[in-house]
């Protein structure tokens, strides 16, 4: 499993596009990825479950996926973020 | 006659015949839930696609985040799931989606809980589609345009309307920000929504519908219609003229020329001006730094706001006002006890300068973003000179100590304030000599001269702009700002609101800001003013004796 802890820089926090895209993203992926936030775990692969998290600038957040192509989704999924 | 009242959601005045949008949810015949969520992807699709050709990727949006729910396993799953244990297919959508978006409701963010329509909107897509009943909506034969009224209009709804039968939109379900709202935005008709007596009576009738005051008056009497009928001819000039008044600065009908900025409270309310013409931003409030967030916003965010901003209107210059809260406001990191009366309490520069930190640390990133640009500060709740000669000996220190840093500062910014306490209206002419500009904010100004709480409905008929005293004070500002040579504009509802263009322009004003929807009519209704018979208009408002007289002389004109 690899696990990487990332704080929302993009101004409208994890919602409208960048959540659409960060699913989309997870979705491209065999691995089970999810999102932890205050304990909290969501599944990244749902649009529903990305906007539950509810996100916003300044949040810190942790992603984590398990699965042959575990290191590739994070890396995916981080540069998605940064992109935003 | 009726008059329904509603909320004013996009404007314009239109007459014509209303149609009633009724939905019917029978449940004739049955499909399965894989065939309803497959069928509801299609007509998503076609919806995005006819959307993005139609009005734009902006509002196409809104299809595709539909499609991505449709496809979701978290909310198609649990719906399946209860139908296999025994459930209604209708029912176990009913419960998924309201529980789902029972979840968003809860959270903060107004966004999220926007998002929470879109789950029950694509539930009730879901529905419709298992009972057969897409809707069966058409307009009558024939090319006449109908204003329609319904309970509530859901995006999937409107996109079953052909645009050029539209009159308007009424509906008693809805806000500002609705869905109806921006979809009668983006094609450019009125919408009427929040209306709480609206209901099916009104199918069929004639009405006139003014997304402006937010009317809906189904059966007009003959007084009535004589008041509306020049308010649509009006509004059809309005729309003729308007790219030519969208590419133009404004004149007045002599050849004055009249600065005409808008009023912004964060930088993304400058999306939408690229192919309109406006004379910078004339109101950037700075409130919403303050309100969005637990902690104080840094230096460097609030200089990214700013710089944003400035850099997008230059070379047209941007008046942000510094940060105007009070004790109604609870912001943790000001120190500002309950009060027993905000309004009149440590509000304004009065609470800026007695958190000095707080407020150098504006000034600064006020600066850092000014450097090369056209900013003007602006101060809010001015009373006394001390408040302004105490804010340009911070702005001094602040400069000292950025420069000492190597930073890059504003050199030839402006200062100015907010004439809106009575204290500050009496004393334009001494204040004009501490200041670079003055700008009214007939709000506030409105609610302290007249003693009158706009928000209290026992007191709102003396809350009145119209009242001589107020005007009394306008022309004094507006002229003594002229004497001493220094820019005088107005930012408050005053400067927008159609009823005051010439009397403001009477008094000698030559600049107005107003919120972006407004900026064309009145650029429209200054280009048909003539500066010689609007000085005449203020001899004789000046000399009213009350707000009936003030308006009655408006009003003949």
């Amino acid at each position: 499993m690899v696990r990487v802890k990332y704080t929302i820089k993009n101004e409208e926090g994890l919602h409208a596009r960048p959540a659409s895209d960060f699913c989309k993203t997870a979705s491209k992926f065999k691995s089970t990825i999810r999102v932890i936030k205050d304990g909290e775990e969501f599944e990244a692969k749902s649009i529903l479950m990305v906007l539950c998290i509810g996100a916003v600038k300044g949040d810190e957040i942790e992603i984590t996926a398990e699965g042959e192509d575990e290191q590739q989704a994070i890396d995916a999924l981080v540069e998605t973020l940064d992109r935003e | 006659m009726k008059i329904l009242n509603g909320i004013a959601g996009a404007p314009g005045v239109v007459f014509g015949d209303v149609l009633y949008f009724n939905k019917k949810i029978g449940c004739s015949k049955k499909m399965s839930i894989d065939e309803a969520v497959e069928k509801s992807l299609e007509k998503v699709r076609k919806m995005y696609d006819k959307a993005l050709s139609d009005l734009g990727e902006d509002k196409a949006k809104i299809f595709s985040a539909y499609e991505m729910l449709l496809e979701d396993e978290m909310f198609i799953g649990p719906i399946k799931e209860m139908i296999e244990a025994g459930s209604a297919p209708e029912d176990a959508v009913t419960e998924v989606s309201e529980s789902m978006s029972a979840i968003l409701l809860k959270k903060e963010n107004e966004y999220l809980r926007q998002r929470a329509d879109d789950i029950r909107n694509v539930g009730n897509m879901i529905k419709e589609t298992l009972c057969g009943a897409d809707s069966d909506f058409v307009f009558p034969e024939g090319n006449d345009k109908y204003i329609i009224a319904a309970q509530e209009l859901t995006p999937v709804d409107t996109m079953l309307f052909d645009h050029s039968r539209l009159l308007g939109f009424a509906t008693k379900e809805g806000g500002a920000t609705s869905h109806t709202v921006i979809l009668a935005k983006s094609i450019g008709i009125p919408a009427v929504v929040g209306v709480p007596d609206l209901d099916g009576t009104v199918d069929l009738k004639r009405a006139y519908l003014d997304g402006y005051s937010g009317k809906f008056v189904v059966e007009p009497d003959e007084e009535t219609k004589k008041i509306y009928d020049k308010k649509v001819i009006e509004e059809q000039e309005f729309i003729k003229s308007l790219e030519t008044i969208k590419q133009n600065d404004a004149y007045t009908k002599d050849g004055e020329r009249i600065k005409v900025a808008i009023n912004i409270g964060k930088p993304s309310d400058l999306n939408g001006i690229e192919n309109q013409k406006f004379d910078g931003v004339g109101l950037f409030r700075s409130e919403f730094l303050y309100s969005s967030s637990k902690e104080k916003p840094s230096v460097n965010q609030q200089y990214e706001a700013y710089k944003k901003v400035l850099d997008s209107v230059y070379p047209e210059s941007v008046t942000i006002r510094t940060l105007d809260v009070g004790g109604d406001k609870q912001i943790e990191y000001f120190n500002v006890p309950k009060e027993e009366n905000p309004f009149l309490g440590n509000r304004g520069i009065r609470l800026c300068l007695s958190n000095e930190s707080i407020f150098m640390e504006q000034l600064k990133a006020l600066l850092m973003a000014g450097a090369d640009k056209k900013l003007k500060i602006m101060l809010p709740m001015v009373t006394r000179i001390e408040e302004i000669t105490r804010t340009r000996e911070l702005m001094e220190k602040a400069k000292k100590e950025l420069e000492l840093e190597g930073v890059a500062v504003s050199e030839d910014m402006e200062l100015g304030i907010m004439i809106e306490t009575p204290a500050s209206a009496i004393m334009s002419e001494v204040f004009a000599k501490y200041c670079d500009f003055f700008s009214i904010g007939t709000n506030d100004l409105v609610q302290y001269i007249m003693s009158a709480d706009r928000g209290n409905s026992a007191v709102e008929n003396i809350y009145n702009p119209y009242n001589p005293a107020v005007l009394r004070m306008l022309n004094k500002v507006i002229n003594d700002g002229a004497k001493a040579g220094i820019e005088v504009s107005v930012c408050g509802d005053l400067a927008a609101n159609a009823d005051f263009t010439e009397i403001l322009l009477g008094m000698g004003l030559k600049k107005f800001s107003v919120p972006l929807p407004m900026i064309n009519r009145i650029k429209k209704k200054i280009s048909d003013i003539n500066l010689s018979s609007a000085q005449e208009l203020v001899k004789e408002v000046l000399s009213a004796e009350d707000e009936n007289e003030v308006i009655k002389i408006i009003r003949k004109g």
